[in-house]
């Protein structure tokens, strides 16, 4: 079956979409453990009022837990403003593993709900390459998504950063259909969004692998 | 009697303060940090009311709801979850969620609800006992 192309402003759109709604969840999580501890305190406190014995032990253990959340609140604000700028410049020196290593953490609780875990290995030295941060992205977001429904049982995939002549490879592996030993691969649905970016998918089926090539320079 | 309760979060920090306030409240808490964890409790044990969250890994909360209706259709499930939608709230209540509260929850509506979810489920329960308790007595003439 041949999936319809989306134009890369529709699926950079719904990226960034889906982005800022995980991330919207994740703070609601933090200020919903803020709300409980805060919470848990007014319980001491109107049980002190009441007579009850105050352990300061115990109301320092709950300060240390809001700490903690404001903090981990922190880190997700900077998250989200890091991907609110990534559409800053049309073209950036960008620091590949870097910004695949962002990618998975953003998506990081829409990938652990399909069951399956991504690990990345990096190159030996940087590899640095000039394109659109935010269409690098929203690339690697689909061919992970891509490939995190065809891993034919195996619990993790690994994306390997690969310097070649003219650019960079990120091979995802393994990837193979249900029942297969390799899989039939269909680009269309992100084949406007890597042509912006010259760049190029191929399926190796005896590798069980997806292989993506950006170059140096778009 | 207090109420039973299943709260069901993989964030073990909102569980352990929820669960203890509850417990605070007079309520009677299991907690479970994934939704195979709470299906396994749900199986061997009875409660008046599922509190569970909406998206957690491997299996979600709407997931994990239809589990727990094929187990026993009369439990009574509350959706917590940090970004509603209306789609998704029709799509909890289509599949038999009582109630579907976003995050933070204010746990006195929370407790509210509970409230409600063990007097459905007591009504149901006694609705079953009065059926089979008449089917009894048409089967044996008297």
């Amino acid at each position: 079956m041949k999936m319809e192309t989306e134009a890369p402003t529709d699926i950079g759109l719904r990226y960034f979409g889906k982005m800022t709604a995980a991330i919207s969840h994740e703070l609601k999580n933090s200020l919903a453990i803020i709300n409980e501890n805060a919470g848990l305190m007014e319980d001491l406190s109107l049980m002190a009022k009441r007579g009850q014995q105050l352990d300061p032990q115990r109301v320092e253990d709950l300060s240390g837990r809001v700490i903690k959340q404001v903090q981990r609140a922190d880190t997700i604000v900077k998250k989200m403003n890091r991907l609110a700028h990534s559409v800053d410049d049309p073209i950036k020196e960008i620091d590949v593993a870097d910004l695949l290593a962002f990618t998975m953490e953003l998506g990081k609780k829409s990938v652990s709900s399909l069951g399956v875990d991504l690990q990345m290995t990096p190159p030996e030295s940087p590899v640095r390459i000039n394109a659109n941060p935010f269409l690098v992205m929203n690339l690697f977001w689909e061919v992970m998504g891509y490939a995190c429904t065809r891993v034919n049982g195996a619990p993790c995939i690994t994306i390997s950063i690969v310097r070649n002549a003219g650019g960079v490879e990120l091979v995802f592996a393994p990837v193979s259909d249900a029942g297969h030993d390799g899989f039939s691969f269909d680009q269309a649905p992100f084949s406007g969004l890597a042509s912006c970016l010259k760049a190029e998918i191929l399926a190796l089926a005896d590798r069980k692998a997806l292989v993506l090539t950006l170059p140096e320079t778009v | 009697m207090s109420e039973k309760i299943l709260l069901v979060d993989d964030e073990k920090e909102f569980l352990e303060a929820m669960s203890e306030r509850m417990t605070n409240r007079g309520m009677d808490v299991t907690t479970a940090l994934s939704a195979k964890e709470a299906i396994e409790k749900v199986k061997h044990e009875n409660f008046d009311a599922i509190i569970v969250d909406l998206l957690m890994p491997e299996m979600d909360g709407l997931e994990a709801l239809e589990t727990f209706k094929k187990i026993n259709a009369d439990l009574q499930v509350i959706l917590l979850t940090g970004n509603a939608t209306v789609e998704k709230g029709i799509e909890a209540m289509k599949l038999g969620a009582m109630d579907l509260l976003e995050k933070p929850a204010d746990l006195n509506n929370l407790t509210e609800r509970i409230k409600k979810a063990k007097a459905r489920k007591m009504i149901l329960v006694e609705k079953h006992t009065e059926e089979k308790i008449k089917k009894i007595i048409s089967s044996k003439g008297w």
